[in-house]
């Protein structure tokens, strides 16, 4: 039982049960959108369904998660995701912060600059993978032309034809593209912190570099680990961007895509949904690693 | 003012045609973009006023890339929508969409059902169970364009064959390249192999120039001295005359390069001539085109055939009227119209029209290619079709990027892969024949459903 005061100091009782009504429109909708659509990508991928039959459809079993499992391109594919999220998401920290730490800063045009960073994250993934997939074209993209001009390469680098360039140049984009992200989540937290930490340190002029490691760093680790967790969950479905940028080749493939071409491509829903669910399972399994291997900290700290 | 009038003529017509049961809005998915939305707009136009303004017709555009098309058809048949009466359906999706599209004979009259003046690789796709389900609008066929002035300006012929070309595209790519503007960027070839579709008929269409076939008789032989002996061109050509950032380029990317100016054969579908002939293009009327060469002087030229056609859908509300649509836009007359923007008529008998070659010398070209094209092998593979294809353009892609990268690579290599993929290819046939019959379902035994299910969902029963 909660009990709260009012302005006047007044003790009011509530039930319990009064705030479930505030919430069912929003579980209601919740569970429409979210948690309908996942139960039935489950149901489905122990089935045989198809994109032209979804009704007359047989149990196999874990039939399709075994040949998932004997698949290499699937393999293959959990391979790109991860390589691509964890040397994306560190990169995006680290920039993040830097950027965050000028930003939190007082100067001229503070306002301005804050909107500026933000533009690469307005642009829809489509739209900037387009872009990025033209300026990086081998013959006539601009990326080649400027670093010709400049002399630092002496023939045209097929930026996202070669496999294992095209890897690094969507982890580049990526990490043009979510930075200002993470630069805004963690500025955030910076102007949560409480400013007597700095204005001590400030008086006892420390330097700037021990203040970041020993005050900053610390203060700032809730929100990093909540920015990271966010941003790794959020990589690890990466496909816009490997769809548009990447040659289509299955050795490039991501999960979220390996799934797509299952499901759609070859309207093979129950493999499909299976490959949906294990990329499901990943997220889960690592999510809740997450949170547990951090709990600790989070509530020493926060 | 004028768009609120506009408006209220809508809002009339819809008004009337509520009471009114036999005036309809028909909704025709095609690609209808830039040049070809002025153009189905116009057709569209023209049969509505034949109506006078009873029917009215509804234009949704598809997507670009014409595999994302077909999954886009995929959901929306599987639900059985009455959202769409005509579809502009690929002669090879026929296997896998014939189950939803309506019989159209019963709409035809005898001159009309009369399928002669289409070319033979069409007239082979539009039956589905003895009955025509689908009308040929425009044929595609993979050709190969040059550049007029260049071959003149270093006194070269047009090349008869693969080889020819060859030896002519490194000969103008290496005098081009000693222009330090073009050092880095002129090729002798653009070359489609982005792994998609439209590498599988790139490739079908070497491989046959080359003598070779996917599948012949129903046997896969794809690992065939032949198939070997075009990869290797195709391998040894991506060396030279080819850039290699092909590896991720499509038509439409190709056409980039050739557009600009910086290469002197292409392989492309026909719809970029009216493009590259536009005045503002850099090669407008410096182009030529010839099919496929074979791959020695005197052997089969070849071009991969991708024609379009409108069909209607099952699900349709006003299948009759929806077939009355399609056949006015795939009539002898629009396809003439549509030949003059590059879009080639399925009939043959356009092309033998003095008038319209006249007017329109580029269809004069084309008879050949179409008369040597060949189908994907979309029948055989029925509705696993996408699959066969993405291993077909998966290996090829893999073959050429392995070739490009790996300094260990060798010719051997492409043996390998190619009867890695007749295996792969083999297994999808297992699958797909004997044809699928609509699966019935076995229903589970009363009594002991929920049980049974667990059991069966581990697989404990059989």
């Amino acid at each position: 039982m909660h009990i709260n005061f009012t302005p006047l100091g007044r003790k009011v009782k509530k039930s319990n049960f009064s705030h479930w009504i505030f919430l069912a429109p929003c579980l209601m909708v919740l569970v429409l959108s979210a948690g309908w659509p996942l139960l039935r990508t489950i149901y489905f991928s122990f089935t045989d369904a198809t994109l032209d039959n979804l009704k007359e459809i047989n149990f196999i079993g874990v039939e399709n998660f075994i040949s998932l499992a004997r698949d290499q391109d699937w393999w293959q594919a959990v391979l790109n995701t991860f390589l691509i999220a964890f040397v994306s998401v560190p990169m995006e920290t680290i920039l993040g912060m830097i950027i965050a730490l000028i930003l939190h800063r007082n100067f001229r045009g503070r306002g301005l600059m804050r909107a500026i960073v933000l533009i690469p994250w307005t642009i829809p993934t489509i739209v900037s993978a387009r872009m990025w997939a033209w300026m990086l074209n081998d013959v006539y993209g601009i990326v080649n032309e400027l670093l010709l001009r400049a002399g630092v390469i002496d023939s045209p680098i097929p930026w996202i034809a070669s496999s294992s360039l095209s890897i690094v140049s969507m982890i580049l984009v990526d990490v043009w593209k979510t930075t200002p992200y993470m630069a805004l989540l963690l500025l955030a937290g910076l102007q949560g912190l409480p400013q007597d930490c700095f204005e001590a340190a400030e008086v006892d002029s420390i330097p700037f570099g021990k203040s970041f490691v020993k005050i900053i760093l610390p203060l700032m680790k809730p929100t990093i680990i909540v920015a990271v967790i966010f941003r790794t969950l959020d990589a690890i479905r990466i496909f816009d961007l490997v769809y548009i940028l990447s040659s289509g080749n299955s050795a490039n493939a991501t999960m979220s895509v390996y799934a797509r071409k299952h499901l759609v491509d070859y309207a093979d829903v129950g493999f499909g949904s299976a490959a949906a669910t294990a990329l499901l399972f990943f997220i889960a399994f690592l999510s809740v690693f997450y949170v547990s291997f951090n709990r600790k900290k989070l509530y020493n700290v926060g | 003012m004028k768009i609120y009038l506009k408006l209220l003529t809508v809002f009339a017509a819809a008004f009337l045609c509520f009471f009114d049961a036999n005036c309809a809005t028909i909704k025709i998915a095609c690609k209808a973009k830039g040049r070809e939305a002025e153009l189905i707009e116009k057709a569209t136009k023209e049969w509505m006023k034949s109506y006078k303004g009873e029917h009215s017709v509804e234009i949704i555009t598809l997507p670009r890339a014409s595999n994302e098309c077909l999954a886009l058809y995929l959901q929306w048949l599987s639900a059985e929508t009455f959202d769409v009466d005509i579809l502009q359906v690929d002669l090879a999706w026929i296997g896998m969409l014939a189950d939803y599209l309506h019989p159209l004979d019963e709409f035809l009259s005898e001159e009309e059902a009369d399928v002669s003046d289409y070319f033979p690789v069409i007239k082979k796709h539009i039956y589905h169970n003895g009955k025509i389900v689908v009308l040929p609008w425009y044929a595609d066929c993979g050709v190969m364009y040059y550049r007029t002035d260049l071959l003149q300006k270093y006194g070269k012929p047009v090349p008869q064959s693969w080889e020819e070309l060859h030896e002519i595209a490194l000969y103008i790519q290496n005098e081009e390249r000693k222009d330090p503007l073009k050092r880095n960027k002129f090729y002798g070839l653009g070359f489609p192999a982005k792994a998609f579709e439209e590498l599988t008929c790139s490739f079908l269409e070497l491989v046959d120039s080359f003598g070779g076939a996917i599948i012949k008789d129903g046997k896969v032989i794809v690992n065939s001295n032949e198939c070997v002996k075009a990869v290797k061109f195709l391998v040894h050509s991506f060396g030279s005359i080819i850039n290699r950032g092909a590896v991720n380029h499509s038509g439409e990317e190709i056409r980039g390069l050739f557009q600009s100016g910086n290469s002197v054969f292409m392989r492309n579908w026909p719809y970029a001539w009216s493009l590259m002939n536009e005045q503002t293009a850099e090669v407008a009327g410096k182009i030529g085109v010839i099919p496929i060469p074979p791959s020695a002087k005197g052997g089969k030229p070849s071009g991969t055939l991708g024609g379009w056609s409108l069909a209607v859908s099952k699900y349709s509300k006003h299948p009759h009227i929806s077939a009355d649509l399609a056949k006015f836009m795939t009539s002898k007359e629009q396809q003439r119209v549509r030949s003059e923007f590059s879009y080639l008529p399925a009939r043959a008998s356009l092309y033998r029209d003095s008038k319209v070659l006249e007017n329109n010398p580029f269809l004069g070209y084309m008879y050949k290619p179409l008369r040597n094209s060949v189908a994907r092998p979309s029948k055989i593979f029925g509705k696993n079709y996408q699959r066969a294809s993405t291993e077909i353009f998966n290996a090829i892609n893999t073959i050429i990027t392995e070739s490009v990268e790996s300094e260990n690579f060798q010719e051997k290599d492409i043996k390998k892969y190619l009867d890695r993929l007749a295996r792969k290819l083999n297994k999808i046939l297992e699958k797909t024949s004997p044809p699928p019959v609509s699966k019935k379902k076995v229903s589970l035994p009363k009594g002991e459903g929920f049980l049974y299910r667990i059991k069966k969902f581990f697989g404990l029963s059989n």
